[in-house]
């Protein structure tokens, strides 16, 4: 079997969803190890649909225990945003439209 | 004396009182898909990550664990179609058992619960699995590092249909070609 010379050869560190692949395809674990990451459009958006429903969990747990130990910081999942929150958005990017067409136009 | 102990009494059945009806609070509130063996538990840690480095360095990101004042409960959530526990995620809850103990010093029960959302309904069901022991969570992280170091000949699914959808399935068709099997 070929070695590919860049990568460690001796990997200590595990994290639990790197020994749950184990339960899935080992070969695939290697092969993205040889050719790197690679994530297919449908694989992405399960992927941001987990991170989406994590987050609402973590809402939920939140609500019936506001009390609850959870990491906090930029590794802490961002709920989505609200319908309210993206239509200020919208409309902010609006008015910087305008106001740099309005520039444009004097 | 007669006095005290009508007042002591009193106070113990007020009390018992108070607690049937915190009781039967929580199991009106509980969402049903939560496990009524959880209804006394304490949800203590959400979306926490633990890290350990004996016996094995392993880091474990939990979605969720209770606490009955006993030992732990942990609860994973995954988000698929179909109603089916894989062994990945008995595995990965098993690491995440290893690592709470590990990190916290509290025991955690050798039971688990998988929480399924269906992608559109969000109806959520809850299947209670049996966990892996110490020792074959670190047999699985000894084996994960014989493969990556190439000592070991790597294992696949066993599902044609994962690998039609696999980013990597020309590299592996030519890295493993079907005559040479699937097991090490």
């Amino acid at each position: 079997m070929r070695r590919n010379q860049n990568h460690p050869r001796d990997d200590l560190s595990h994290t639990a969803s790197q020994l749950a692949e184990m339960g899935f395809c080992e070969r695939k674990m290697l092969l993205r190890q040889r050719y790197g990451p690679r994530t297919s459009l449908s694989r992405r958006a399960e992927q941001e649909r987990g991170i989406r429903e994590h987050a609402r969990f973590l809402t939920e747990a939140r609500k019936s225990n506001p009390r609850v130990a959870s990491d906090s910081g930029k590794n802490a999942p961002t709920p989505p945003p609200t319908k309210f929150q993206r239509l200020r958005r919208l409309l902010a990017m609006i008015a910087r439209l305008l106001a740099v067409f309005s520039a444009g136009n004097r | 004396m007669r006095r005290d102990f009508i007042s002591v009494s009193i106070v113990g059945v007020v009390r018992a009182l108070a607690s049937a009806l915190r009781r039967a609070r929580a199991r009106l509130t509980r969402p049903g898909w939560i496990p009524a063996d959880l209804a006394g538990s304490r949800l203590v840690f959400a979306e926490k990550t633990f890290s350990i480095d004996l016996p094995i360095k392993l880091t474990a990101r939990v979605d969720r664990a209770y606490y009955d004042g006993i030992a732990i409960t942990l609860m994973e959530l995954k988000t698929r179609y179909a109603k089916r526990v894989h062994a990945s995620d008995i595995i990965e809850l098993s690491a995440q058992r290893l690592a709470v103990q590990g990190s916290t010093g509290e025991r955690a029960y050798n039971f688990g619960y998988i929480v399924l959302q269906h992608p559109v309904t969000s109806r959520r069901t809850t299947h209670k699995v049996s966990l892996l022991s110490q020792e074959d969570v670190i047999g699985i992280a000894v084996r994960r590092r014989l493969v990556m170091q190439e000592a070991l000949f790597p294992r696949n699914v066993d599902d044609t249909r994962c690998c039609l959808r696999c980013e990597y399935l020309a590299e592996c068709r030519n890295a493993f070609p079907l005559k040479s099997g699937g097991s090490e």
